[in-house]
């Protein structure tokens, strides 16, 4: 058992261990110049900045910002941080590894999603922070072609 | 007289499909479903049924790109190959199964048929008129994982 952080996504909800999670800063402090392709802004934290992303409730970029995105959460990666935005985010205590597997007929291969689990507010999907990463390196390059 | 063998599923769009009879766990109205991200669109959401997590499935949508009502779902069990213990899944239906008797008879070698199915038909028969396709349940549910 280990704490968890639970980000509201809109009507989805993502669990991160509480070590990927560094820190959680304010959406206003977000610069948006020149920022990498799919990315929507620069959030600073630790005296550099570091790319931020939007996603939707079916984990697909989004743009521009929502209203309800408030909050960017900085998951922890060898070479840094990355930002991803939700509406809220919560603390898990003793929170369980996922418990359900994603049924094999529903698999695809690039989702950061190793699980599900259910929590106080309904279904949760389980990802950490290198499987979004990688996911979100993969995603920006496919959105700036289709934008392209 | 001959004792009803098989459930015939009413997958909208005019789309119908048999199980077995022993296959048919239960029919779930309304359903509490959960839409789980990047997953296929025939498969996009799982419902909690006795603590189980059970993949449930669009048929009309995974063989002819249509949408279908989620107001029913049938759940079902099937066997995977070297397991003894059952999975489940489940399927969206357009109205509640009828129970139906199927014999040797209306049996057909349409290829045609098990083609349209794409692989999901263990074998196809004759009924009224119409072929009908019985689903393989495993392959359904085992995806391309």
């Amino acid at each position: 058992m280990r704490n968890a952080v639970l980000l509201k996504i809109g009507g989805m909800r993502l669990v991160l261990a509480q070590a990927d999670v560094r820190s959680l800063e304010s959406v206003m402090d977000i610069d948006p110049a020149d920022c990498p392709q799919g990315s929507v802004g620069w959030a600073p934290y630790a005296g550099q900045r570091w790319p931020a992303y939007c996603l939707g409730e079916g984990l697909l970029l989004l743009e521009p910002i929502p209203a309800a995105r408030r909050v960017c959460a900085l998951l922890a990666l060898p070479q840094g941080y990355l930002g991803v935005l939700c509406d809220e985010a919560r603390t898990l205590v003793d929170f369980q590894e996922a418990s359900f597997e994603i049924p094999a007929c529903m698999y695809v291969a690039q989702s950061p999603i190793s699980g599900l689990r259910m929590v106080e507010e309904g279904l949760a999907c389980v990802s950490d922070a290198g499987r979004l990463s990688a996911y979100l390196q993969q995603t920006s390059v496919v959105h700036n072609a289709e934008v392209l | 007289m001959p004792e009803p063998n098989a459930w015939l599923l009413d997958l909208g769009h005019s789309m119908r499909a048999a199980i077995g009879s022993r296959e048919l766990v239960q029919i779930v109205e309304n359903p509490v479903l959960h839409a789980v991200p990047l997953t296929p669109d025939h498969a996009r959401h799982v419902l909690i049924w006795q603590k189980h997590l059970v993949p449930v499935i669009s048929l009309s949508m995974r063989v002819a790109a249509l949408a279908a009502d989620h107001s029913l779902v049938a759940l079902v069990a099937y066997q995977e190959v070297g397991h003894h213990v059952p999975k489940l899944g489940a399927a969206f239906l357009a109205s509640p199964p009828r129970r139906i008797e199927v014999s040797d008879a209306q049996a057909t070698a349409q290829d045609d048929c098990l083609a349209d199915w794409k692989g999901l038909a263990i074998s196809c028969f004759e009924r009224e008129g119409e072929l009908v396709p019985v689903l393989h349940l495993n392959r359904l549910f085992r995806g391309n994982r």
